[in-house]
């Protein structure tokens, strides 16, 4: 054993195949979890290898002590007079300097208490280790734990063998009944072989002999290389779907490649249910030609070293034609119905309980498009708009997506070839797939007017039926998926540039469901998620977020444009002026209710000065905001900035006479919604702010 | 090998590893748990080993005996091993082997698949078990049944004989299948296969169906204050099919599956605890 810090640990896990779930969550959370393990011991730079496969977690820790750092520390003990008396240790200093191992030279009085030193740390590596890493593992945050015998352990899997070694040496750890040994397991469809090891350092050589890669990287490249070879020779690519290929690879221990083909009578389905049939339920990789045409062939990886080639090609021929055959059942059944049929159907689907059919959900869509044209000044055909909102949502009824498990992820896509089938234009058909765009910030959007505006009713409707149906996001739980409406709704909204009031709109759409109570909730939960997307996509910080989301309306894609000149602004010297101008307006009107400007007749030149400023800035704006041109707006808004100053130096705002000082308070009124008109400054924060002028 | 030696084989397999021989059950199920020699046997929580054959019906699942896998019903090899034993993956393997299948030269694989029966109240991890693509076995470690959390954890595997069978005899279909030297698996099931088809997806009767579910319903609580448990179940079981048969004519909205789902499950988990209770 060394002295120094070269000592090793390894450890093998051994289980039943776990699920790959289970294995991504280990990959990713486990090593930081065993650094800050040992980091919590003070035990640092050290190297941590984790290595994954459906039947082994196994580990090499490198760079390790042979014990944790000790550490001496003084602790504070009991009062002096209870721990002697006539200068002689009582039963209780007797106790406690038993129980903590200490000798008298350990021990010092101070201040009328005893205080002792005492050791930490220290602690030798290997039973540190054995003591604590599989609860390390076992800390990480599965979804699903069980039992499996008559100990109280639980894991994703059952475990069936542990080794661990600190160098040469074989470590006695435990997992539940398990002992840690010195065998492992080969490949399962090698034989299952027990296999003896010496160390960690045969096992990784013992292991690959055995038809076991370790490394995941290993294994993927080695299903990478095959397809390439076996595809390019035949003038096919793959498909390529890192999401498949990543599954695949945390399925074997040693990845063999086949290509099979399916009858190719299929080619005729939608392409999208080919591929899921092959990929959903069999975990088939998909080719195509270079036409980009979907190919009838198909590549699977399998564990089997010793497999042999015809069978097994066979035998997953056979599955994926029977495969096929149930898509084509449920697709023959399904175009046969006519839209009739399917209307009828989504009467009798449930949408949300107490909140009527996906019929119904429809026709609340349907009127939510209307109202949005009507907004933008647009007319639709309503007998079109019916129409649409049919095809929306038709597939949910349709037995492809009830009951076709494997299917399931289709909705949208087989809405849109059915309607194509039923003679549907493209662009209405489109709206099968398109309402439900984007699916998260950076995804596709709708392309199609009639898709965009689907998209947003779609996603207004959801948001407000949760809301008054109880079902509103709270901590992790959000089982209507609010979150990713909403964030899905407002990139929409800002990418499209739609100019549309969300006030106004949840306002319709709660009146459509009959409620008048929860605007506020839902109002007040959107500019939270807005004020999130901001931050998180577009770097805007929370304060300007603010400055803007105060305003009687709630324009998303206004709001962003607005924040993004006050972010270039916020360094400026001049717009930090103009800030605190309206701070002091603000501050000084705080708690005061609004008074109107009635009388214009000052006789201070420091409020006329500030009255005709206001008048002219007011009415120059009003021209720049019919043209968006924040820029001017800002500017002009920073020329007012002197005459506040001029104000609040000069005049006195609350005068003994009740009248002059109303007057001014109305003129201050009539100032600040000058600037809110654009934001409310008075949100916005500086680091380093300056309060001489605050103070008034 | 022909299927009905596939059974036996299995029979005698598990036979040997300790197994009581059971028969299927006397009513309709949709699986082989329903079996009250699983369903209320798991719940003695003691060393318990069987495996018997038992007739799936799912009317849902029929094809019209035009798919070649998919059928209203089909033959499940069940087996319970209670306590579940460290190396049942490879007593499973073996079972495989025993059956004439070079287990080397093809590709086994557990691939995560938690089984749940929510009518009955019952869940457990476990995976599918796939011989070169094709699903041949469900293979389950439960942890509830009834809606009782069990101490004592039993594997549950259950073989479909049919695929299995095609496997072994390399058909394309399970029509094809031989059943033994004479007959094919069409011979014997062609015909009621076709009719059960029509009758799950057209003729029955859902209103008489559905007055039989209710009257079933009522009966299980009836008999349970009598403290009569396996006459009670019998009533639970006709419950399911008859649910199940209802689904298929498509007279069941997503919001009464629900409902009728959670009815089933709440005499299911009455019956358990009765017997648990009368156990003890």
């Amino acid at each position: 054993m060394s002295k120094g810090k070269d000592n090793t640990i390894f450890f093998e896990l051994g289980f039943e195949e776990l699920p790959v779930s289970a294995l991504k969550l280990i990959q990713k959370d486990l090593t930081k979890k065993i650094l800050d393990f040992f980091e919590s011991e003070k035990v640092k730079n050290i190297d941590v290898q984790l290595f994954l496969t459906p039947r082994r977690l196994v580990l090499f820790i490198k760079n390790l002590p042979e014990k944790t750092p000790a550490i001496e520390k003084i602790e504070k003990g009991p009062q002096e007079n209870l721990f002697f008396e006539d200068n002689r240790p009582t039963k209780l200093a007797e106790g406690f300097m038993k129980s903590r191992k200490l000798n008298p030279s350990d021990i010092e009085i101070k201040d009328g208490f005893v205080w002792y030193k005492k050791l930490e740390g220290g602690v030798e590596i290997s039973s540190l280790f054995i003591k604590n890493i599989f609860n390390l593992v076992n800390s990480l945050e599965f979804e699903k734990r069980m039992k499996w015998d008559d100990t109280n352990i639980v894991f994703p899997r059952p475990i069936r063998w542990v080794n661990s070694f600190f160098n040469n040496q074989q470590l006695e750890i435990k997992i539940g009944n398990l002992v840690g040994a010195n065998f492992t397991y080969g490949n399962r469809n090698t034989g299952n072989l027990k296999i003896p090891f010496f160390n960690g350092y045969d096992f990784l050589e013992k292991t690959k002999d055995n038809y076991v890669v370790l490394s995941f990287e290993e294994r993927k490249q080695m299903i990478v290389d095959k397809i390439k070879d076996i595809s390019e020779n035949q003038g096919l690519s793959l498909i390529w779907d890192e999401e498949l290929l990543e599954e695949v690879t945390y399925l074997v221990e040693y990845p063999v490649i086949f290509k099979g083909k399916f009858d190719n009578r299929f080619l005729y389905l939608p392409k999208e249910i080919i591929i899921a049939a092959l990929k959903q339920h069999q975990r088939y990789f998909t080719l195509e030609n270079e036409k980009g045409e979907l190919s009838n062939y198909f590549i699977f990886v399998a564990n089997s070293p010793y497999a042999s080639y015809e069978d097994i090609v066979k035998n997953n021929q056979r599955i994926i034609n029977s495969r096929l055959e149930d898509a084509e059942f449920y697709f023959k059944n399904d175009i046969a119905r006519s839209m009739d049929e399917y209307e009828n159907r989504l009467k009798k689907t449930i949408f949300c309980e107490g909140f009527g059919s996906f019929y119904e959900k429809v026709e609340r869509n349907v009127k939510l498009v209307e109202y949005i044209f009507g907004k933008m000044k647009m007319e639709y055909d309503p007998q079109i708009l019916k129409e649409a909102g049919i095809i929306s949502k038709f597939d949910i009824a349709t037995d492809m997506i009830k009951d076709g498990k494997e299917f399931t992820k289709l909705q949208g896509r087989i809405g849109y070839h059915y309607a194509r089938l039923k003679g549907f234009d493209e662009n209405l058909s489109k709206i099968s797939y398109e309402h439900y765009l984007p699916v998260n910030v950076d995804g596709d959007k709708p392309k199609t007017l009639l898709g965009k505006i689907f998209s947003i009713s779609d996603k207004v409707d959801n948001i407000s039926v949760a809301f008054v149906s109880g079902n509103k996001p709270t901590g992790s739980k959000d089982i209507m998926y609010v979150r990713r409406d909403t964030l899905s709704l407002l990139s929409l909204l800002v990418y499209e540039n739609i100019e549309i009031d969300l006030y106004e709109i949840f306002k319709f759409s709660l009146e459509l469901l009959n409620q008048k109570d929860h605007l506020e909730k839902i109002i007040d939960y959107v500019k939270k998620r807005m004020e999130i997307f901001l931050q998180d996509y577009h770097s805007i910080p929370y304060d300007i977020s603010r400055s803007l989301l105060q305003s009687s309306t709630f324009i998303t894609s206004d709001i962003k444009m607005r924040a993004e000149k006050i972010l270039n602004l916020k360094n400026d010297f001049d717009f930090r002026r103009m800030v605190e101008g309206q701070k002091r307006v603000s501050n000084i009107l705080k708690n005061i209710s609004h008074v109107e400007l009635k009388d214009k007749n000052f006789e201070n030149v420091y409020e006329k000065d500030l009255y005709e400023k206001g008048k002219d800035v007011l009415m120059v704006n009003k021209k720049y905001f019919e043209t968006k041109d924040y820029d001017s707006i800002l500017k002009n808004l920073l020329s007012l900035v002197s005459y506040i100053n001029d104000f609040f130096d000069n005049v006195l705002v609350n005068d003994q006479d009740e009248q002059k000082k109303n007057k001014r308070l109305a003129l201050l009124f009539f100032i600040k919604n000058i600037f809110m008109d654009f934001a409310d400054f008075s949100y916005i924060v500086f680091e380093h702010v300056d309060l001489k002028k605050e103070k008034l | 090998m022909y299927f009905q030696d596939v059974y036996l084989k299995l029979c005698n397999y598990w036979a040997d590893n300790g197994a009581l021989i059971y028969q299927p059950y006397n009513s309709e199920v949709g699986a082989g748990t329903f079996n009250p020699a699983t369903f209320l046997k798991v719940l003695d929580e003691k060393y318990y080993r069987t495996a018997y054959l038992e007739i799936s019906k799912r009317p849902k699942d029929g094809r019209y005996a035009e798919n070649p896998n998919r059928f209203q019903q089909f033959y499940q090899f069940q087996v319970i091993v209670q306590p579940a034993v460290d190396d049942i993956m490879d007593i499973y393997t073996k079972s495989l082997e025993y059956i004439g299948v070079d287990i080397k030269r093809h590709d086994i694989r557990f691939v995560e698949d938690d089984w749940e029966s929510p009518t009955l109240g019952a869940k457990g991890l476990g995976w599918e078990v796939w011989i070169d693509g094709m699903e041949i076995t469900q293979f389950t470690y439960f942890q509830q049944i009834g809606s009782i959390m069990l101490k004592v954890i039993p594997v549950e595997i259950t073989y479909g004989l049919e695929r299995i069978t095609m496997f072994v005899q390399k058909k394309d279909s399970v029509l094809d299948i031989e059943w033994n030297k004479e007959y094919k698996w069409k011979d014997v099931m062609l015909q009621q296969e076709r009719e059960y088809c029509v009758f799950n997806f057209k003729e029955s009767d859902s209103d008489f169906i559905m007055s039989q579910f209710i009257k079933s319903e009522s009966e299980v609580d009836r008999l349970l204050e009598k403290d009569l448990i396996y006459p009670a179940y019998d009533y639970l079981i006709k419950c399911s099919h008859f649910f199940n048969l209802l689904d298929a004519r498509g007279v069941i909205s997503q919001k009464e599956r629900a409902n009728y789902i959670t009815r089933i499950r709440n005499l299911a988990k009455k019956v358990a605890k009765k017997y648990v209770e009368g156990k003890r």
